[in-house]
């Protein structure tokens, strides 16, 4: 009952100078070879270690407008324009600038059970498995949740 | 003999109308890299920095973290170096027009919200807030201009007070080729958020504000690289003849700090607008609002 069980070993990576757009397409892609949603990416160095997470929460908190409130008073057009206009500021930003940073990490022999209770207790749904600085896998929660469940309760 | 009182369209408001509740804090220890994140993240303008006992002890602006960065601190340096105090406070109940004064005496751009428990804030109230509840009042008033002209009520636009009234004519300005320590030097002393970049040709090419510069130091960018490396562009401007509300609207739709004013060349900048400027003209769009300031 280890990380070796549940870890995907093929995963796509961001590095730290992609634009938000080449973010945003790298999710579709790594979505369509997944076989399912992928709402968070590993983020490397050129080194291939280790140095952040981006996900469409990260993005989305970019994007969501200061003034939100005042939005839903506008009329649909003026919200397309505004929207658009929003967005160009989005071009400027690197995957670097959003990314988080504070990354909790896993090895291929962490335990099943210390997984979900890391997942738990941080909220996460994603997790690195990092193997002497070097990634090999990610485990997610989808995953952990389906094997433990339906391989144990049958 | 009576005395003239002033109103505004902020009068009888109280700050908990428009602060927000969402602070960004962070352990002092923290480098003032991870607080740069955090403020890109959020979009937040400062930060509230706590002590090891999780309380409140300073603040750090973009002010603070660019003129860090042009000291040449590294980037590792923790928040708790270049934090600023104390902090300044208003109450959940306070109305908004003494908020706003004690912001523009001040000179400062937020204030953080106390509630009952003095020791715990309860929000953040900043020039932006307080014109999004402008804004939004303006929008629904029965004077408002859509809605007059919608209702074949004379000629509202006319009626309205223009970017010229209230706008800064002094724009500050650099050239692309201009290095960042320059550009520094120039936002400092003119105690200014944001540049004019021009080209050779004295166009405008570019803006450079206080985000633009710690996004720089963030990315690793040297303080002796070009304006040109930094700037955002295109420059976003409009018509010194525009109502304020237009420009407001484009500001706070655009997340924008400023918006730079042409006279019908946009390749001409005559002034700019920024979110204080709007605030302290404290009326949202029209005169009917500017003369209901006097009352009594």
């Amino acid at each position: 009952m280890h990380a070796t069980d549940v870890m995907t070993t093929r995963f796509m990576t961001l590095k730290p100078g992609n634009t938000i757009t080449e973010a945003v397409n790298r999710f579709q892609a790594a979505s369509r070879e997944q076989g399912k949603n992928v709402f968070g990416l590993m983020v490397t160095d050129d080194t291939d270690r280790l140095v952040g997470m981006l996900s469409m929460y990260d993005i989305l908190l970019f994007v969501q407008p200061r003034h939100a409130d005042i939005w839903p008073e506008l009329e649909d057009e003026e919200q397309a324009t505004a929207f658009e206009a929003l967005l160009g500021r989005v071009k400027s930003i690197r995957v670097g600038d959003l990314m988080t940073t504070d990354v909790v990490t896993i090895t291929p022999q962490t335990h099943l059970l210390a997984i979900v209770d890391i997942m738990i207790k941080r909220h996460i749904r994603r997790l690195p498995v990092v193997r002497d600085q070097e990634v090999v896998g990610i485990v997610y929660i989808s995953d952990l949740f389906y094997h433990l469940l339906q391989q144990y309760l049958g | 003999m009576p005395v003239a009182r002033t109103r505004s369209v902020l009068s009888g408001m109280r700050v908990k109308e428009a602060m927000r509740r969402q602070i960004i804090s962070l352990d002092g220890t923290t480098s003032i890299w991870t607080g740069i994140g955090r403020l890109i993240k959020y979009k937040a303008d400062a930060l509230l920095v706590m002590d090891a006992e999780g309380k409140p002890a300073g603040i750090v602006s973009k002010t603070d973290m660019a003129a860090a960065y042009y000291a040449g601190m590294p980037s590792e340096t923790p928040l708790e170096a270049v934090m600023a105090g104390p902090l300044h406070t208003c109450f959940i109940d306070d109305g908004l027009e003494h908020a706003l004064d004690m912001m523009s005496s001040n000179g400062i751009h937020q204030l953080f919200v106390v509630g009952a428990d003095a020791g715990r804030f309860e929000g953040m109230l900043n020039y932006g807030d307080i014109l999004g509840l402008v804004f939004q009042i303006c929008r629904n008033c029965r004077k408002n201009r859509l809605r007059q002209s919608a209702a074949g009520v004379g000629d509202y636009h006319s009626s309205e007070s223009t970017i010229s009234e209230v706008m800064t004519s002094a724009v500050l300005t650099c050239k692309v080729t201009d290095d960042l320590y320059r550009v520094m030097d120039s936002l400092s002393a003119c105690r200014m958020s944001a540049i004019l970049v021009t080209d050779e040709s004295s166009r405008p090419a570019g803006v450079i504000s206080k985000t633009n510069l710690i996004v720089a130091w963030h990315r690793g960018v040297s303080p002796d690289a070009e304006a040109a490396a930094v700037m955002s562009k295109p420059v976003i401007s409009c018509d010194r003849n525009e109502t304020i509300n237009q420009a407001l609207a484009r500001m706070l739709l655009g997340d924008m700090g400023r918006i730079f004013v042409h006279a019908g060349d946009p390749g001409t900048i005559v002034g700019v607008l920024s979110l204080s400027d709007a605030a302290n003209h404290r009326s949202g769009t029209c005169r009917a609002c500017v003369s209901s300031r006097m009352v009594n």
